[in-house]
């Protein structure tokens, strides 16, 4: 149970949104960007209050930061941002 | 359609929409009713919103003053865009930043630097109203992020590779998200930019427009995200005219 939840669908679809216009990147790159992404939100802990509750416990990963890097991947990913190859 | 008679239908529209939008401002000035003391009402009444007073205060006591402070980056930009703005429309003459070849290390680590970057001008955002941080900061974090792509990729072969219309189409919702947002305040309470989703003042619709968490905010985080992607999709146009200038400008 999540009680931001708002925070964290809005930060999917604006993450989305951002990504849209980001073009398809090194596979690598997003997985090894993620593991960091989860770093970060362990060191960022409960800023601002966005944290995962499984049953009691409080896991101290901050949720909106990883969605918000799961929206620009998916963005970035699924339409493709105009093509893997950077041209005008 | 001819370019001419589009131009027409959209000179119209916007009349339209500055009439309308003059109305409901005049209306509301009409039947403000100014209450003494209502500050002091509101030091008490603003932690029962959000957890930061300051984003209630800014968003919710003075919208205007936000709306206002918003929409001088839209003077800025064009300000900007009329002064340096030439570059982006000439493309015999080519700026310095448009082709760039980014160093070794430029190219490992800036693609994942600027993607943090972005998590974190996002993570700004959502957090307004609870932190020190609202739409103003993320929007900047956002805009930062893309101009650190810029100077490293330029424009022309950037994988961040933002049109001008995708950044002024952003800038676009944020500013008509804001103003829908202080029409749905007419809608409920005849007063433009009412809080409808605090209900604070207790005008009925207490759920519409409530914000998915267990704070009071209202409508609050919607205007930080609308403010988020103005000063993104602002700064970030602002930033690829000043890349895309001559040197001469």
């Amino acid at each position: 149970m999540i009680d931001f939840i708002g925070a964290v669908a809005a930060s999917l679809v604006l993450g989305f949104i951002i990504g849209l216009k980001i073009r398809r990147l090194p596979g690598i790159l997003y997985v090894v960007l993620f593991l960091v992404i989860l770093v970060l939100s362990y060191f960022v802990g409960d800023y601002p209050f966005y944290i995962f509750q499984v049953g009691k416990e409080l896991l101290p990963i901050n949720a909106v930061l990883i969605t918000s890097y799961l929206g620009i991947v998916l963005g970035s990913v699924l339409p493709g941002g105009g093509g893997s190859e950077c041209e005008d | 359609m001819k370019f001419k008679e589009a131009n027409q239908y959209r000179n119209l529209a916007a009349l339209a929409a500055f009439l309308i939008f003059s109305g409901v401002i005049l209306h509301t000035f009409y039947t403000l009713k100014v209450i003494p003391g209502i500050s002091y009402l509101y030091s008490l009444i603003a932690p029962n919103i959000a957890p930061n007073a300051v984003t209630t205060i800014v968003f919710d006591f003075r919208g205007y003053d936000t709306l206002g402070e918003t929409l001088i980056l839209i003077t800025s930009v064009i300000t900007v865009s009329v002064v340096f703005g030439r570059g982006a429309f000439i493309e015999e003459e080519k700026a310095e930043l448009k082709h760039v070849v980014p160093t070794p290390i430029q190219s490992v680590f800036g693609a994942p630097v600027i993607l943090v970057l972005m998590c974190f001008g996002l993570l700004l955002i959502f957090g307004g109203h609870l932190t020190p941080g609202g739409g103003f900061q993320g929007g900047s974090v956002l805009a930062t992020a893309f101009f650190i792509s810029v100077v490293i990729y330029g424009v022309r072969k950037n994988p961040f590779h933002y049109s001008h219309d995708f950044l002024i189409g952003m800038e676009t919702l944020g500013a008509l998200i804001f103003l829908l947002l202080g029409l749905a305040g007419v809608a409920v309470s005849g007063y433009y930019l009412y809080n409808v989703g605090a209900n604070i003042w207790g005008y009925g619709l207490v759920d519409f427009l409530r914000y998915a968490d267990p704070t009071n905010a209202g409508i609050v985080p919607y205007l930080n995200v609308a403010v988020g992607l103005e000063v993104f999709g602002s700064l970030s146009v602002a930033a690829v005219f000043l890349a895309e200038a001559r040197k001469h400008d």
